[in-house]
């Protein structure tokens, strides 16, 4: 008897234990292949955004360089043909059209491939390209948007930052006039020997941040993974009808010499 | 030394605390818990009165085996009635349940009935109840094993119950099944002590186990809240 007790004791308690340590490791692997997922698809998601801005740039370039100056050639051509042209002004009249539609076609050639990659960010920085955004979106009238720099330092910066971070900036704005219907944006920007940093407030709609939480868009997931992708970080404060603002540090990923 | 049986003693009153701190939490929070832990609560109920009528049978020297039959029969249906509620998504224990609780119920009475009589131990019944206890807890490990997640309070509380059921079950199985031979071998009360004594510890590790499981759902419960 006391054997029979003891052996079914020694059961119970060890299958417990194997039950628990089995489990236990079991549920380790498990997070483990979770986090090497998870690892993947961040570097999908990276790669993604580095192949979207070196097509874009590459777009930009092709359009700029080949197509824009090959319809300036054309334009050219054609104010050449037009000055030649016999008094004929059936002809004339069908010129100036095609000349029209051609300038019209040459901005927004030039347009689009400063959309796809603003060359104030290529030659001038973050900071320039960022000031250019405001003044573009306030001369449409689609908002008031304002921009301060309040420290400056001469530390250049990495280029592939510079591009996320302006293309945050830019995600932040379209959103705060898309969704935030609002008519005064402030960007402020603070530039250090060891970070960058920049506060973006608008006073738009905001929203409840419990019932639309961080990242669950595809603009904001794109967004953190910029961020997170150069070593950045965002948070942000809004309330329904109070506005939103976000704050974003770009710390440098080594100091300065 | 303090006699074996005095420390028995000590240990089956001092039971009482785990039991009486589990009901009076169940009874104040009893708008907060679910099913399994409205089952626990009148389970631990009922068990507790008919300890304490043993109690008062064992004190006023009256043969209180009748009680553990009726005991066995509470158990049954008790613990029958957790597992039906912790494998609420098993399709197959829905479809054998009421046989089954049927089927056992008849089986304990018809025991006490025909074939153990009510002033002797009922190790037949109980022997088939407490297996039946260790398979359900077993099943249970096996059931939830890569599936849930013990470290979320809720998992966790439900799985201390079964670790206890499976220790205390697996521990007495054995001290009921023999005790109807004990007596009849005439065994005498102090070589007989050293069972009942590991039955008051693995009792009192049980009701522990079960109090901290309700602390556990409890304490979700008020955080929620």
């Amino acid at each position: 008897m006391t054997v029979g007790i003891g052996v079914m004791l020694l059961f119970a308690v060890s299958f417990v234990l194997f039950f628990l340590l089995s489990q236990r490791k079991l549920h380790q692997e498990q997070q483990k292949i979770q986090e090497q997922n998870l690892l993947h698809q961040e570097q999908l998601l990276y790669s993604t955004i580095q192949t979207q801005e070196e097509e874009r740039k590459r777009i930009a370039k092709d359009l700029h360089d080949d197509i824009g100056s090959k319809l300036n050639v054309i334009h050219l051509g054609l104010y050449r043909l037009q000055k030649h042209t016999v008094e004929n002004p059936e002809h004339e009249l069908t010129i100036k059209e095609v000349s029209e539609i051609l300038q019209d076609t040459i901005g927004a050639t030039r347009r689009i491939a400063h959309d796809l990659l603003p060359p104030t960010l290529e030659n001038f920085g973050l900071k320039e390209a960022i000031r250019e955004l405001c003044d573009k979106y306030s001369r449409t009238g689609a908002v008031n948007a304002h921009f301060e720099v309040f420290r400056q330092s001469g530390r250049p910066c990495d280029k592939n930052a510079e591009v996320n971070l302006f293309r945050v900036v830019q995600e932040l704005t379209s959103n705060s006039i898309r969704h935030g219907k609002a008519e005064n944006i402030l960007i402020s920007m603070w530039i250090t020997d060891t970070e960058i940093r920049i506060e973006f407030t608008d006073d738009g709609l905001g929203f409840d941040p419990d019932l639309i939480p961080q990242g669950q868009g595809l603009g904001t997931q794109s967004m953190f993974s910029r961020l997170k992708m150069i070593g950045a970080s965002m948070y942000y404060d809004t309330a329904p009808n109070a506005g939103y603002k976000a704050f974003i540090q770009y710390p440098y990923p080594f100091p300065a010499l | 030394m303090i006699p074996a049986y005095d420390v028995m003693r000590f240990i089956i009153n001092v039971t009482w605390l785990p039991v009486l701190l589990s009901l009076v939490t169940l009874i104040w929070k009893r708008r907060t818990l679910s099913l399994t832990y409205v089952v626990i609560g009148v389970y631990l109920l009922g068990t507790s009165l008919v300890n304490l009528a043993a109690s008062i049978f064992s004190a006023n020297r009256m043969n209180n085996l009748p009680l553990l039959h009726f005991y066995t029969l509470i158990e049954f249906i008790g613990w029958a009635f957790f597992y039906r509620v912790v494998f609420y998504d098993v399709r197959w224990i829905e479809r054998v349940f009421w046989p089954f609780l049927f089927g056992g119920a008849v089986l304990i009475v018809g025991n006490t009935l025909f074939l153990e009589s009510p002033f002797n131990f009922n190790s037949n019944a109980k022997s088939v109840t407490q297996s039946f206890f260790i398979l359900a807890s077993i099943y249970y490990f096996f059931y939830n094993f890569g599936k849930t997640d013990f470290s979320q309070p809720q998992n966790l509380s439900v799985g201390l119950i079964n670790t206890g059921v499976l220790l205390y079950y697996s521990g007495s199985l054995f001290i009921f099944m023999f005790s109807k031979m004990l007596i009849a071998a005439h065994t005498s009360r102090e070589d007989q002590v050293g069972f009942w004594l590991l039955n008051s510890l693995l009792t009192l590790v049980f009701q522990i186990l079960i109090l901290t499981s309700i602390l556990i759902t409890t304490n979700k419960s008020s955080r929620k809240k």
